[in-house]
């Protein structure tokens, strides 16, 4: 083997292992998915997501939760509030009295009113807790939303 | 007529005092801390749902696991799908008694600190803790906060050897809840 084809093998397996090093650093480091950045796996209404996770929540995990899906609900906006890190909460009606569907805006979300019709995009982590006891209903919670214009 | 009247208003006034005893947050504030010397992770879910009875000092927590968010998709996918195999195991719960509910004043604007002992249910594994908090009173809100330490074996967690000094054995857990009365 001459001097020159042993230089060229060891440059070209340095260069295989920068790259992947370099792949394997962007691959670690590479951030979440942003719901916004992409299109919605399903589309549904509140009334429908929240009846899908009381009938059989395994499924509607599945279907809805896990994996990152994407998933645009809508409905109408029944109440608003802000968490503890100053981000809104928009409540969508479902056909259960005191059940919602419970949107963690990221997005902004300072023009909406009760009462309005939206559709909002995001991850669906799934059936919140309730107590049937205290009448206490659970909440299908949606987190990272956005509004879709 | 009269009398009939000051009874009406009197049982009134006992049922909003009886309601007011029950409070529930929606959206309480879950994180949780693991630090190393290679490494320090961080996820924060803001869907805890938390029901308080004032008068029993019955405390209790619900938390997606899916709803924990992290600043890197790898870790995300990790903690759900090796770590806590949140298919599986979906929720974490706890469910409490204030050791002495008495010392809470609702109806007084403070900080009482307390003790809750309970089961703890993480990764489908039910151990018994003890955690100290702290409930705020503020005009008519409620608040408590809560930070305690659990370990990972204790919830048979299992972390893989090859990142096992980047996963500390002890994890840091803040809860911070705003309450409203039922």
């Amino acid at each position: 083997m001459t001097p020159k084809t042993k230089r060229t093998i060891l440059f070209t397996v340095l260069g295989l292992i920068a790259i992947g090093a370099g792949v394997g650093y962007c691959l670690y480091n590479k951030k979440p998915l942003n719901p916004n950045d992409v299109s919605p796996d399903t589309r549904i209404t509140s009334t429908e997501l929240y009846r899908a996770f009381t009938k059989d929540t395994v499924a509607a995990m599945k279907k809805f939760s896990l994996k990152e899906k994407v998933v645009e609900v809508s409905g109408t906006v029944s109440g608003i509030s802000q968490n503890q890190d100053k981000q809104a909460i928009l409540l969508l009606k479902t056909d259960e009295e005191g059940a919602s569907v419970n949107c963690t805006m990221e997005g902004p979300a300072e023009n909406i009113k009760e009462g309005d019709n939206v559709n909002i995009k995001g991850f669906c982590p799934g059936l919140g807790a309730g107590d049937a006891d205290l009448g206490i209903m659970a909440d299908v919670y949606m987190i990272r939303c956005y509004l879709v214009k | 007529m009269k009398s009939f009247l000051l009874f009406l208003l009197i049982s009134l006034a006992s049922m909003s005092t009886i309601r007011a005893q029950t409070y529930i947050a929606k959206n309480g504030k879950i994180s949780f801390f693991s630090k190393t010397s290679m490494e320090n992770i961080d996820a924060l879910n803001n869907q805890v749902v938390s029901v308080m009875d004032g008068k029993t000092g019955v405390m209790q927590f619900s938390v997606q696991i899916t709803g924990f968010l992290f600043k890197k998709a790898l870790m995300q996918e990790h903690f759900n799908e090796k770590y806590m195999e949140s298919g599986k195991y979906p929720k974490a719960n706890f469910k409490g008694t204030i050791a002495d509910p008495g010392n809470v004043n609702f109806s007084k604007d403070g900080n009482y600190a307390i003790s809750v002992t309970g089961n703890l249910t993480v990764h489908g594994v039910t151990n018994k803790v003890t955690v100290p908090g702290t409930i705020s009173i503020a005009g008519g809100k409620v608040n408590a906060t809560t930070t305690f330490n659990i370990l990972v074996a204790d919830y048979k967690i299992d972390i893989p050897k090859m990142v096992q000094n980047s996963i500390s054995k002890s994890i840091e857990i803040k809860v911070d809840c705003n309450y409203l009365p039922k």
